[in-house]
């Protein structure tokens, strides 16, 4: 036990000051820049400790230190929960226990937080850059492991990397086997936090001027769709997110009705089945099209039908949903839903009512006056642009009068507000429309720059009916989607202005479809991926039990693999092998030349052999004995290589052989 | 080491599982090839560390569905169980040697030579050398190498010193494992006892004892040069006609023999009533009587050296001495 009493070696810690580097490069793209600064002081001030014999730091200054650097931690991050703040915690604590290292014990201690430091890097995120560069870190700290555990004063490093690579090597069909069958939790042990790194903002359940024209600004994925069969046009490809039914003036909101399930409508059309794979974004909404009667058992329809998951989505989900497109949403109305859908704040935007008031007396239909509103964005000189200037007073007012540019929600929320004011039950849809298909995937990607609202109207023949107030403004967003829909004089995001021509483009579509497979088959391996797995070896109602099963058996038979392998390692000198090689020669001449005295030794066999053997055969057999002897009883007696002798004793058979028939 | 009751209790189920393996083994030859069902192998300290932290991450895996955190605690866990076979496999059928031991005096190190033979196709790392709790040493063993590691124990009485059991262990590659073998061999050191201080007591005078030499010139009569032969007196050395050639000595022969001869008498020392003090003047005597190059005898209770000198009367001397039994 003494060992590890012992200070490390001059060079043992330099090797774990470079692995720490390494590490630490990986936490640095996330965690506050102070504490990057702060950990690679250390581990070079730790650096010039072991190398000029600097004194380590006393208990009191060290205590003073830790107590200043967890605080600041806490107010940086203002928690110490969390995959950024623990990681940044384990950080300093890493740094902090290098000025204590004076022993292995120490030194191992250090290692092994660095491996859960590791662990807090994937709980952040688990993207494919980050998570090469957090192995490449856990193969730097398990070579230090071993540099450690011998702790030598000068050290080989490529022997070293090899050595433990040779083992990590080894390890990988274990690993596999325990990745593949250890039994996974269909859900958490306790309670999940918020998906830190990966999470990105999607669709609000409310809509202001602003909201959906800052989340066009992201390229971020919001989720991905598999078609199984046709997929049906971009301008067909509305993903319903939140219904919003409230207006406060500014604000459009959910009424209460979201979560109340649906129970009326009648399915029709043609039946679209789809795998929908959703980035983390906290909120509840499974975006599906219009209407999606199959789905997951643990999501809702609403009365609005829109699927929403029974708890947050903070972690990526694939579900898979069958939606029929013609379904009539809400054939009859209640009385409750008319009321909402016609709400309006009192003695607002005076203009914008007064003129849906006069096309209520002008027109003979609801159709009629929707169609009136559309004509109007059509032929008046409105602009769609990512960059409105403020609405001030009577929004709508200001913006149908006045200002005449907008983003999809001012259209929206215009729309909607002079159909009510019409006295027509017409309500938001926020969602995405279109997305890109990817070529090397095989699927659609949708983004948050791909975020859309626009209306649904209902009428007393068809339901509610989807009324795009921008198509009227904008026919090329619906057409073509939002890359195409800006004039040139318009300032927007690079990403927006890709097309689809680009070499840079094809370079991402690439790496996302490698991402989409990352996703789809790595990080959502999990109890659903085992179950069919265990189907697909014919095992249909495979459970745990099972698994742990096939577990064991892989286990015994990869420990038989490295047992025997480790024992071929350990096998017998090439002396022996030496040996035996003259006792095949042996045994095989003896047949023709009959076997000698009891307790012949190798020399006396050999010269009788060359006695009695033909000629020919004599002259090979000498070949064999100056090679024989040499090796076993000769100064260069290392035996490297025996093959040359194995040769020589394989020919002088067979031609003893060919001679005897 | 505090004396908690869990460290007390370790301790006890360490001696019994010593005790176990040592009625399991016996005693062993001078030359052991470490077997497969005497090499014992469990986690090091480090190594419930270890396990603790896999524990640990295979929890948090599992909690938040982290493909990429399984593949850590997977990777390090197969890791471990393959490192705890090649721990193994690093000290079974490593051959171990007890190499004989050269006598020391009473008081200084005694120095057992355990040598390692590695003819395994795959090299042994870190191997160590334990005796009595404590390390001695630690080396690397090459594929078709040797390599020695000695256990070096400070000697108090004269006498045979016996080498207890000792262990051969190793914890590579990663520490995580210790793979030991307890080895028993007859392996003994003689221990000369503790010379007395020198010049403190004078040998008798040669002419009190046997014949001396008629001629009290002695060795003064310097008759030429002869090569050294182990056994010549230093202060013989012809030091000067030594530096002149590259390797050797040459020592300085006297006429007649030359050399004193005498007899060193354990009843001489009545007066010294100490036994373990009387052996240390007659010890003292046979190392400056070896150095003056006399001829000398020892005559002690129950046993008695001829006189004689050189490396092999003088080692003889000295063992007597070291195992004598007085009543």
């Amino acid at each position: 036990m003494d060992r590890l009493e012992q200070a490390p070696a001059r060079a043992s810690m330099g090797y774990l000051l470079v692995s720490l580097a390494i590490l630490f490069a990986a936490q640095a793209s996330y965690v506050s820049p102070w504490i990057t600064v702060f950990a690679y002081t250390m581990l070079a001030w730790r650096w010039l400790v072991a190398d000029r014999g600097w004194k380590l730091p006393g208990k009191w200054l060290r205590s003073a230190i830790s107590i200043g650097v967890f605080a600041a931690v806490f107010l940086t991050y203002g928690t110490i929960n969390g995959a950024e703040a623990g990681s940044a915690l384990l950080m300093v604590m890493i740094a902090l226990k290098l000025t204590e290292v004076r022993k292995l014990r120490d030194s191992m201690l250090v290692i092994v937080l660095g491996y859960f430091q590791v662990f807090a890097g994937f709980i952040y995120s688990q993207e494919i850059p980050i998570s090469i560069w957090l192995m490449i870190a856990t193969f730097a700290l398990t070579s230090t492991l071993m540099v450690m555990t011998r702790n030598q004063q000068d050290i080989d490093v490529k022997s070293s990397m090899r050595q433990s690579g040779k083992l990590l090597a080894q390890a990988i069909p274990f690993a596999i086997a325990l990745f593949l069958l250890f039994p996974r939790l269909p859900g958490p042990l306790w309670g999940v936090p918020s998906a830190g790194g990966d999470a990105v903002s999607g669709l609000g359940d409310s809509m202001t001027p602003g909201s959906i024209s800052n989340l066009v600004l992201s390229d971020e994925i919001a989720f991905r769709v598999d078609f199984n069969g046709e997929a049906p046009p971009r301008s067909e490809r509305y993903w319903r997110g939140p219904v919003l039914h409230l207006f406060n003036g500014r604000t459009w909101s959910q009424g209460f009705l979201q979560f109340a399930e649906s129970d009326r409508y009648e399915r029709g059309g043609r039946a679209l089945n789809y795998e929908v794979t959703i980035e983390p974004n906290e909120q509840q909404w499974m975006l599906a099209l219009a209407v999606p009667s199959e789905h997951p058992r643990d999501a809702v329809l609403t009365r609005d039908y829109v699927l929403v998951a029974d708890k947050p989505i903070n972690q990526r989900r694939r579900y898979e949903v069958t939606s029929w497109l013609d379904t009539t949403m809400s054939p009859q109305l209640t009385n409750l839903e008319e009321r909402w859908a016609l709400q309006l704040p009192d003695r607002f935007n005076p203009e914008s009512q007064e003129l849906a008031a006069q096309w209520r007396e002008e027109e003979d239909s609801n159709r009629a006056i929707v169609e009136r509103a559309l004509r109007m964005f059509r032929e008046q000189p409105f602009v769609y642009t990512l960059q409105p200037p403020p609405l001030r007073g009577n929004t709508v007012d200001d913006f149908l009068f006045n200002t005449q540019r907008g983003f999809c929600e001012h259209y929206a929320s215009a729309f909607t507000f002079l159909m009510r004011a019409a006295g027509i039950p017409t309500r938001i849809v926020t969602g995405y429309l279109g997305g890109e298909f990817n070529p090397v995937s095989g699927d659609f990607v949708v983004r948050q720059s791909d975020a859309h609202a626009w209306a649904e109207v209902w009428f007393e023949d068809s339901g509610w009916t989807r009324i795009d107030p921008t198509g009227a403004v904008s026919p090329s967003r619906i057409e073509h989607g939002i890359s195409e829909a800006f004039g040139d004089g318009e300032n927007v995001p690079g990403h927006l202005r890709r097309s689809s021509t680009d070499w840079l483009w094809e370079v991402e579509a690439r790496w996302e479809a490698i991402n989409a497979a990352w996703n789809e088959f790595f990080l959502a391996y999990g109890p659903d991926a085992q179950q069919s797995m265990l189907a697909l070896l014919g095992l249909l109602n495979g459970n745990w039990v099972d698994l742990v099963l096939m577990l064991g058996g892989a286990f015994l038979l990869l420990g038989i693999a490295l047992t025997a392998y480790l024992a071929w390692m350990n096998r017998p000198p090439p002396a022996d092998a030496l040996r035996r090689q003259f006792e095949r020669l042996r045994k095989g001449l003896e047949k023709s030349i009959g076997s000698g005295p009891a307790g012949e030794g190798p020399r006396d066999f050999l010269a009788r052999a060359q006695r009695e053997l033909p000629a020919a055969q004599a002259a090979r057999l000498a070949v064999f004995t100056n090679i024989y002897l040499a090796q076993r009883y000769g100064a260069q007696a290392d035996a490297g290589d025996i093959s040359e002798i194995r040769r020589q004793v394989s020919k002088l058979l067979k031609a003893q052989r060919s001679a005897a028939v | 080491m505090f004396a908690t009751p869990i460290n007390r209790l370790r301790q006890r189920i360490s001696a019994k599982a010593e005790a176990w393996a040592e009625r399991r083994q016996g005693l062993d030859p001078r030359s052991v090839e470490l077997e497969r069902r005497r090499v014992y192998i469990l986690p090091t300290q480090q190594g419930v560390v270890f396990a603790a932290l896999l524990f640990a991450m295979l929890l948090g895996s599992l909690n938040y569905a982290n493909s990429m955190g399984f593949v850590l605690t997977v990777t390090l866990a197969s890791l471990g169980f393959v490192a705890m076979h090649h721990t193994h496999r690093n000290l079974v059928g490593l051959v171990v040697r007890a190499n004989p031991t050269r006598p020391v005096f009473a008081g200084s190190e005694a120095r057992f030579t355990i040598q390692f033979a590695n003819d395994a196709k795959a090299d042994r790392s870190s191997i160590r050398l334990e005796y009595r709790k404590h390390a001695h040493g630690e080396t690397d063993v090459p594929s078709g190498e040797t390599r020695r590691l000695d256990i070096v124990v400070p000697t108090g009485q004269r006498g045979w010193l016996q080498l207890h059991r000792y262990g051969v262990s190793t914890t590579f590659p990663f520490g995580l494992f210790r793979a030991w073998a307890w080895l028993r061999m007859e392996q003994r050191c003689l221990v000369y006892p503790h010379p007395a201080p020198r010049g403190k007591t004078p040998p008798p005078v040669p002419s009190d004892y046997g014949h001396s030499l008629p001629d009290a010139r002695g060795q003064d009569d310097f008759s030429g040069l002869r090569g050294y032969r182990a056994g010549d007196a230093p202060r013989h050395v012809a030091w000067k006609a030594s530096a002149r050639l590259q390797n050797d000595l040459l020592v300085k022969e006297f006429e007649g023999g030359g050399a004193t001869t005498r007899w060193l008498d354990w009843d001489a020392l009545d007066n010294e009533p100490d036994i373990e003090k009387r052996i240390g003047l007659l010890t003292r005597w046979v190392i400056d009587a070896e150095e003056n190059g006399d001829r000398y005898g020892l005559r002690l209770p129950g046993e008695t050296i001829p006189q004689g000198h050189g490396e092999s009367h003088y080692h003889a001397c000295l063992k007597a001495l070291a195992l004598l039994e007085v009543q």
